[in-house]
C-alpha cells in the first residue's frame, strides 16, 4: 500500500470509519513508516481542532428577526395578505375568461383542483376556509389518526368551529399516511411547499 | 429554565422560550451555515430557514438526538438545497480521482511539540477556520458536514448522492488540502519551539 492510500485510511479512522483489515494494514505501514505517522498525527490535530473551532456571531438583530417573522406567519392571516388578494383577484379573471370561452365548447366534467381521500359525503370547499391564517394548503380531516402525536400541539379553533393545528410539509405527510392505513377521508387543497405550514382542520371529533 | 423545559413549551407554541432556544444556538448555526456556504448574508438567510424550520418541525421533534443535533442536521440540509438550487453541483460533486492534482502528496513537517497541546489546539483552531474558507466547495462542504454536523460517512453520502468510496476519499483529500494550507502558511506544524513553549507554559 502506498504512503498516499494510506492517508485515506488515516482520515477514515478519525471517523470511526475503517474496517478491521483496513485498521490492520494501516498499523502495519504506519509501524515501518515515520512519514505516515507524522501525517497521522497532523491529521489528528486537524480532527481535534475542530472541536475547538469558535462560532461566528450571528448578525446583529439575527434572533428579532427570525421571531418576528415567526409571529408573522403566525398571527397575518393569508387571506389578508396583499399578494393572497392580488392572486385570488387574478385566479377570479382568469377562472371568468375561461369560462367565457369554454360557453361554447361542449360541457366536460370539471377536473377537481384538489386531491381526497373517501369520504363521499365530505364537501369540496368552494372557498378559502375562513380558518386558513398563514397556510398556504389546507388539510380538512374527519378525525385525527391514532399515532399521529399531535394532541399536544397549538390547537385553535377556527371561525367554523373546527379544530386546527398548523403542520409542517413532514407533519402532513405523517397524518395522510396515518389516515390512508385508517381509512380516515382527508382532503388536501392547496400548494404544498417545504417551508410552507399546512392547516390541519379536524371536522369531527377525535 | 432547562432545554427539554423550554422544547415542551416551545412545542406547545410559546414564542419566548423558543427565542431561548434560538438565542442559546444562533451563533453555532449561523458559523455552521456560514462555513458551508463561505458567505455571510447568504449564511444568514439560511441559518434564518433552519430556525423557521425548527419552529414549524419541532411538534415532530421527538428528542432521540440532542435539540442541538437535531438543528445542525436541518441546517445542514438548508444549506445544501441552497447550494443545489445555486447550481453549483458540479462543484460540490467533481470527478473525483486518485491523482487529484489539487492535493499533492506533501511531505510531513516537523514534528517537536504536542500537538494534543491545549493551547496549540486553540490556535490550530483559528488556522483552521482561516484554512477552510481557502478550499474549493466541495471539499468545504464535506469537511464541514463530517466535523461540525456529525454526519456519519453513510448520510453524507446520501444527501449528496455519493457512493461512501468517494465520501471516504474526498474527506481525506479535503484534510490533505486544509493540512497543506496551513503548511504552506507556516502555521502551527512547525513552529518554532521557543514561541511554542512560550505558549505552552
Amino acid at each position: 500500500m502506498t504512503c498516499e492510500e494510506i492517508t485515506l485510511l488515516l482520515s477514515a479512522r478519525l471517523d470511526g470509519e475503517l474496517t478491521e483489515k483496513e485498521n490492520t494494514a494501516l498499523e502495519e505501514h504506519l509501524a515501518h513508516c515515520p512519514e505516515c505517522r507524522a501525517v497521522a498525527e497532523d491529521l489528528e490535530a486537524l480532527h481535534l481542532s475542530f472541536e475547538d473551532l469558535k462560532p461566528v456571531s450571528a448578525p446583529e438583530h439575527f434572533a428579532r428577526g427570525v421571531m418576528e417573522k415567526i409571529e408573522k406567519t403566525t398571527l397575518v392571516p393569508l387571506y389578508r395578505r396583499p399578494i393572497f388578494k392580488a392572486v385570488v383577484g387574478a385566479a377570479a379573471c382568469l377562472v371568468l375568461c375561461v369560462g367565457l370561452f369554454r360557453g361554447g365548447l361542449p360541457q366536460e366534467t370539471p377536473m377537481p383542483t384538489v386531491m381526497t381521500y373517501g369520504g363521499a359525503e365530505m364537501e369540496p370547499t368552494a372557498q378559502i376556509p375562513r380558518g386558513m391564517r398563514t397556510a398556504e394548503a389546507v388539510c380538512t380531516i374527519e378525525r385525527l389518526p391514532e399515532g399521529s402525536a399531535l394532541e399536544d400541539g397549538d390547537w385553535f379553533v377556527d371561525e367554523d368551529g373546527f379544530r386546527c393545528l398548523m403542520l409542517s410539509t413532514e407533519q402532513l405527510e405523517m397524518v395522510e399516511n396515518l389516515a390512508r392505513a385508517q381509512k380516515i377521508s382527508f382532503r388536501l387543497e392547496g400548494e404544498i411547499a417545504s417551508a410552507q405550514p399546512v392547516l390541519l382542520r379536524v371536522t369531527g371529533k377525535g | 429554565m432547562t432545554e427539554q423545559e423550554l422544547i415542551q413549551r416551545a412545542k406547545r407554541g410559546d414564542h419566548s422560550a423558543f427565542e431561548q432556544l434560538l438565542l442559546q444556538n444562533q451563533d453555532r448555526v449561523f458559523s455552521l451555515a456560514l462555513r458551508m456556504v463561505n458567505h455571510r448574508e447568504d449564511a444568514a438567510d439560511l441559518a434564518q430557514e433552519a430556525f423557521l424550520k425548527a419552529w414549524q418541525g419541532l411538534p415532530a421533534f421527538q428528542g432521540d438526538s440532542a435539540f442541538s443535533t437535531w438543528l445542525y442536521r436541518l441546517t445542514t440540509n438548508v444549506c445544501i438545497d441552497f447550494l443545489r438550487r445555486q447550481k453549483r453541483r458540479q462543484d460540490i460533486e467533481p470527478v473525483v480521482s486518485l491523482d487529484d492534482e489539487e492535493v499533492s502528496w506533501v511531505q510531513p513537517a516537523d514534528h517537536s511539540q504536542d500537538p494534543q497541546h491545549r493551547l496549540e489546539r486553540e490556535e490550530i483552531s483559528r488556522s483552521v477556520a482561516r484554512g477552510l474558507e481557502q478550499l474549493p466547495e466541495h471539499q468545504r462542504v464535506i469537511l464541514v458536514m463530517r466535523e461540525l454536523s456529525g454526519l456519519s460517512y453513510q448520510e453524507i453520502a446520501d444527501k449528496l448522492n455519493l457512493d461512501l468510496g468517494t465520501v471516504k476519499s474526498r474527506i481525506a483529500r479535503a484534510r490533505l488540502a486544509l493540512r497543506k494550507i496551513l503548511l504552506a502558511e507556516g502555521n502551527l506544524f512547525d513552529l518554532p519551539p521557543s514561541k511554542s513553549k512560550e505558549r505552552g507554559t
